[in-house]
């Protein structure tokens, strides 16, 4: 294809996509080595598997499900309401109900489903947030330095002084019972770690000799800080960002478990384990597989976090 | 007559099984070192000199490498070495027959002698007084020197104590978190406990006579001592005398310290004074000291007598008691390492043995190691380039050091290297390695000299030189040896170096050369060797 | 730098750290958007005793002064009376701080030497069947829930054990229901029926440790096991390691000598964040089984909206914290020189 832009000058667009190749071949052959790198990781597969798996469950949970809620907005929210179904109560698990039903005689394994879309939900909705708003502050406070790393530091640490899940529980208990509100609860309280750590990779980079080089060159701060730091200090925060995805599904639910997450009767897995507890040696299942999912879930991201550290790690290549 | 070698090594062969294949390190090293001698090994970046220095201790990582064949002998007495030739003879003839002909174990030259090492041993049974010949024949015939075959825990008395390592990176080869003085002094309680025990048990007699006599001193500095002569203050309990003079002081420097008991000098390292076991530093437990230090010579007369003592075994077992009771052993190793430390030539040694490895120089570290790998008088011991790491004076003041031991000590030395100045200047024999080979081996001179093998001739060849008035010289490129090193993964067959020979023949790219004597000493693994009017001034 | 000034710098610079917590504590309370009269009262409150109550709390004084009223009433040990069950929150915390503390230090003791052993032996024993073990253990150990362990624990001992017999572990509260808790000397149930010689009553105490102090101990030893692995392992690629085989050492001497000393790093680090996570799990270990601790104290104080109990929980919680943190970095630079001393 053949696109003429000046008079004179014919470019074929072939010609300009093999240039950009060329321009970037040294970082795609880095690309396809960490891929590389990936698939021999068995575990870190497994792990991507595992994701792939419940990204797929939640997406397709009202083709796979058997019971499907209504959706309502109560209070602004929407929330899910699943029917009653008289004389079908506590059922164990059968092929009909491979996860048995509950008390109200819904069919455990469609909540379990829909369960993994709230879930990955309130992941993806806290761990960018907080990834973001953390690096960004860490960039700021390792680049700046002076007082303003020592304001954004003091908070974050003021902040990671006391234990996540309290923070959160005090934090949703202030703003009362829902998912949204959890969902705040968990940002603030996820933020200080990426700020610590970028903060940290910031100040070991600018101590390196490259960047030494390229102030000799006449680099600005700013192209400094894009450039030349940032990338470099990326790596760990994509580490951490996939282990935290687990880490946050698991305290989301832990609230959920508490009663400080979504309403009773929603399919969100911890509230699911919660509803279990009064029922504990009539219906066991009913708590147990929810945290199995969990388990699943947690695992498949800690097992990605895993490998991509593997990969990630300049002295493990080659 | 020949000094005795020290370390014979034949046919070592070490494999690397790693993901992408079997990386052939060594294949089939020979190599002998007599007492007394520097041999240096030569060779470029990956060609297996650290490879033999580590197969030879057995400290090659096990889980992708493994010594596949050959055999090494420390020390073997020259009766063995004599019987042993005969033996062998026989034996590879017989394991020519099976087809094994390279890199044999010591395991399978026993197999092969089966019949022999069986009447040996009868004969050793029965024959009470003239058993000795039967003995050293069975020595022979089972290889006994060989260090590949011995069990682990012979190879760990042997470590740091008959051959002793240091390697190239002094920056990282010591604990962070030990000072030098106590890694020193480790190696000494290793190997040298029996007279560490000796130190102790001379130590609390010492001090328990201090002690029954009343002796009591502090450490202070000459000056001081001085003053109190002068005030009349000092009264010295053991000869009873007041105002005593100051004749025993002089040679000593004012900042030197002493023993106000016996005004000996008393170092910063010692709690209780040498001289007359007077206790220097404060005592929390002073009550008891003298029921405690009782308990320790107990301890330490079963430690001496008896290596399995039960009750050595009991107060090791429990974590506290251990400590607190190889305290002093680790005091006299400590006090041991100092006077090593001194033999290194580092100044105040005493100071620097309470340091820890970050606070010292790249060259202090390296004489630190020295020390603590001489520490037990090693028979040889093997540098692997540690002189690489650090700025050339430095080098040179290493280089003298480890002369200067080893003429002390008679002990040989194998100075792995790629600096061909450094071992034209300190060794006595040069052996040059070629991609897991030994490609030359000689004196220096003839190796320098009339070097023999192509390798050897491109290697002097390509070191650049700085000839007055040479001017046109200059313009001439530098001479280098076509091609690379090659990848062991898959060496080039017969002579390794074939690709890159300017003198290959056909028989080259097949057979591969054995080390051959061409003149007395000097040996050669090439089929067609650099005649001597070639050679390089 | 000595030793003992390090301390006293850490100490000093714990000071903004505790101040502001006490900050956010309040601004949480402050953000609660219901009345604290009313929570305190009941929805029944006549205005004269709200009015009262808002008197009695400086309820509405501007927000500064507020602030250094509680500030004060805190230093001073007044901590008013708790909205769950309107005894004071002192009297309140002296039973339950104990019990608490009683089910970490147990959980503890039992993951920190399993923690760190099974760390340090899968690293000497690198992929034999102890190094799978323990990565198993590591990989799926902090996957799992608290909560969902402690609920399957639960299920599993009381149906499957109770078909063969074995009902042998209690699953509720801190003693039998028959049973009188032994007088209070350090509110610790073990310690104080020992004390008393009641044989009887520690054992019943000690059976209802197990699970509680199981579940939460698991999840910590995962975190703990994999930290110490790859320290370990991290430190015997090093070069002295080398160094020290050279010497003649036997491997066990290289390893726990040598090797661990150098680990140590890696292993505190990881241990002043369990004394974080061990906090969270303990809320959902103690509303699991009954166990009265302070964490279903802030739990059921969360749900009430009581500001007095939360903030002296979150005081309280905030000291253990960074008194631990303290601890380990006391550690820290008593074990690695290079901390002490500046090195490079």
């Amino acid at each position: 294809m053949v696109v003429e832009v000046e008079e004179g000058t014919v470019v074929s667009l072939k010609s300009s996509w093999r240039r950009f190749l060329q321009d970037h071949a040294s970082r795609i052959s880095e690309l396809k080595y960490s891929l590389f790198l990936f698939r021999k990781n068995r575990l870190a597969v497994l792990g991507l598997g595992l994701i792939l798996g419940v990204i797929a469950i939640a997406l397709l949970a009202p083709y796979l499900a058997i019971d499907h809620p209504d959706l309502a907005v109560i209070n602004g929210e929407i929330q899910q309401r699943w029917g009653i179904y008289a004389g079908q109560e506590f059922l164990p698990p059968s092929l009909g109900h491979p996860f048995g039903t509950d008390n109200f005689g819904v069919d455990w394994y469609s909540k379990v489903l829909y369960g993994a879309g709230v879930s990955l939900q309130v992941g993806l909705l806290v761990v960018i947030p907080a990834s973001l708003l953390g690096s960004l502050l860490g960039l700021l406070a390792g680049f700046r330095g002076g007082i303003v790393e020592e304001i954004i530091m003091r908070i974050a640490d003021i902040f990671l002084s006391i234990p996540s899940l309290i923070l959160a529980i005090a934090i949703t208990a202030v703003l009362g019972r829902s998912l949204v509100h959890v969902t705040y609860a968990l940002i603030i309280t996820w933020w200080p770690w990426y700020t610590r750590l970028v903060r940290g990779q910031v100040l070991t980079i600018k101590e390196r000799q490259f960047v030494e080089s390229a102030k000799s060159v006449g680099a600005s701060p700013s192209r400094l800080m894009l450039r030349h730091i940032m990338p470099n200090s990326i790596s760990p925060v994509i580490v951490q960002a996939s282990m935290d995805f687990g880490y946050v599904i698991l305290t989301a639910a832990g609230l959920g478990f508490l009663g400080l997450g979504a309403p009773p009767g929603t399919a969100e897995w911890g509230v699911m384990i919660s509803e279990g507890i009064n029922y504990l040696f009539q219906a066991p299942w009913m708590s147990a597989f929810p945290g199995l999912a969990i388990v699943l879930a947690v695992l498949g991201f800690n097992l990605i976090g895993d490998g991509l550290r593997d990969i990630l790690d300049p002295r493990l290549r080659r | 007559m020949a000094a005795p070698v020290v370390l014979r090594i034949e046919g070592l062969k070490t494999y690397f099984h790693t993901y992408e294949g079997t990386v052939r390190a060594l294949e089939g090293i020979d190599l002998e070192i007599r007492a007394g001698e520097t041999v240096g090994l030569v060779g470029e970046t990956g060609c297996g000199k650290s490879v033999t220095a580590l197969s030879v201790l057995r400290l090659v990582p096990s889980p992708p490498g493994k010594i596949e064949g050959g055999r090494v002998f420390l020390e073997e007495p020259e009766a063995v070495a004599a019987f042993r030739n005969q033996y062998d003879a026989i034996a590879f003839e017989r394991l020519r027959q099976k087809g094994v002909t390279e890199s044999i174990t010591s395991a399978q030259v026993e197999e092969a002698l089966e019949p022999e090492v069986r009447e040996l041993r009868a004969k050793l049974a029965t024959a009470k007084s003239k058993g000795d010949e039967f003995r050293l024949r069975l020595e022979a015939a089972t290889s006994a020197y060989d260090l590949l075959r011995k069990p682990i825990e012979e190879m760990r008395a042997i470590r740091g104590n008959k051959i002793s390592m240091i390697f190239q990176e002094p920056m990282t080869a010591m604990n962070p978190v030990f000072t030098v003085g106590e890694q020193i002094a480790e190696t000494l309680i290793l190997h040298r406990k029996a007279d560490l025990c000796r130190d102790v048990l001379k130590a609390i007699e010492l001090q328990l006579n201090a002690k029954a006599k009343r002796v009591r001193g502090k450490r202070v500095t000459v000056r001081e001592a001085k003053s109190r002569m002068l005030s009349g203050r000092s009264r010295n309990v053991l000869t009873q005398s007041e105002g005593e003079t100051y004749d025993g002081l002089t040679g000593l420097n004012e900042e030197d310290h002493v023993c106000t008991a016996c005004y000996r000098p008393a170092p910063p390292l010692w709690d209780y004074c040498p001289s007359c076991g007077a206790r220097l530093t404060f005592d929390v437990w002073a009550p008891f000291r003298g029921s405690i230090t009782t308990v320790e010579r107990k301890l330490y007369s079963r430690m001496l007598a008896d290596k399995e003592d039960q009750l050595v075994d009991f107060v090791d077992s429990v974590w506290i008691l251990r400590r607190l009771v190889r305290r002093r052993l680790r005091d006299e190793g400590v006090r041991r390492a100092v006077e090593m430390l001194r033999e290194v030539k580092i100044p105040d040694p005493e100071r620097l043995a309470a340091r820890y490895p970050f606070e010292l120089s790249g060259g202090m570290r390296q004489r630190a190691m020295i020390a603590m790998m001489m520490a037990c008088n090693p028979r040889i011991l093997i540098a692997d380039e540690p002189t690489t790491a650090l700025d050339v004076t430095v080098e040179a003041q290493i280089l003298k050091i480890m002369r200067e031991l080893k003429e002390k000590t008679n002990m040989a030395i194998l100075l792995i290297t790629h600096d061909l100045g450094v071992v034209a200047e300190v060794c006595d024999k040069v052996g040059v390695m070629y991609a897991g080979a030994i490609a030359e081996f000689g004196t220096a001179d003839q190796v320098f000299r009339r070097m023999m093998h192509p390798y050897t001739h491109g290697l002097m060849q390509s070191i650049p030189r700085f000839m007055a008035g040479a001017s046109q010289d200059r313009k001439k490129d530098l001479y280098i040896i076509q091609g690379t090193v090659p990848n062991l993964l898959h060496p080039p067959a017969g002579c390794r170096f074939h690709p890159r020979c300017p003198r290959a023949l056909e028989k080259c790219k097949e057979v591969v050369p054995i080390l051959t004597a061409l003149e007395p000493g000097h040996l050669v693994a090439c089929h067609n060797p650099v005649p001597v009017s070639e050679a390089i001034p | 730098m000595k030793l003992w000034e390090y301390v006293v710098r850490r100490l000093i610079a714990l000071i903004p750290v505790i101040i502001g917590v006490t900050v956010i504590a309040f601004i949480l309370w402050k953000a609660i958007p219901i009345d604290p009269a009313i929570a305190y009262l009941g929805p029944k409150a006549r205005p004269d005793q709200i009015a009262a109550f808002h008197a009695q709390w400086h309820l509405d004084d501007p927000l500064p002064s507020q602030y250094f009223f509680y500030l004060g009433r805190l230093v001073t040990g007044d901590w008013g009376p708790s909205f769950v069950n309107h005894f004071p929150v002192i009297d309140n915390l002296a039973i339950f701080l104990p019990a608490t503390m009683e089910l970490t230090i147990f959980a503890m003791v039992f993951a920190l030497p399993v923690g760190i052993y099974l760390g340090i032996v899968s690293a000497m024993k690198h992929d034999r069947w102890v190094d799978h073990v323990s990565r198993f253990i590591a990989i799926v150990g902090v996957a799992i829930p608290i909560y969902w362990l402690g609920i399957m624990l639960k299920i599993f001992f009381h149906e499957n054990l109770a078909v063969i017999g074995l009902n042998v572990l209690p699953l509720d509260g801190r003693l039998e229901s028959t049973l009188t808790p032994p007088p209070t000397v350090t509110g610790f149930y073990t310690v104080d029926s020992l004390l008393a010689l009641n044989l009887t009553t520690f054992i019943d105490a000690i059976k209802h440790l197990l699970l509680p102090a199981f579940t939460l101990g698991f999840a910590q030893l995962a975190i703990i096991l994999r930290m110490t692995r790859s320290g370990m392992l991290e430190v015997l690629g090093q070069d002295f390691i080398r160094t020290a085989r050279a010497k003649g050492l036997s491997e066990k001497e290289v390893v726990f000598r040598h090797a661990f000393r150098n680990a140590t790093n890696a292993t505190l680090t990881v241990s002043g964040l369990t004394v974080g996570s061990a906090f969270a799990g303990d809320v959902y270990v103690e509303t699991i089984y009954s166990w009265n601790g302070i964490g279903r104290y802030f739990l059921q104080a969360a749900l009430h909206a009581g500001f007095t109990d939360l903030l002296a929980y979150l005081f309280i919680i905030t000291i253990f914290y960074v008194s631990a943190n303290l601890v380990i970095d006391i550690l820290y630079a008593a074990l690695d020189p290079q901390v002490r001393l500046g090195g490079s």
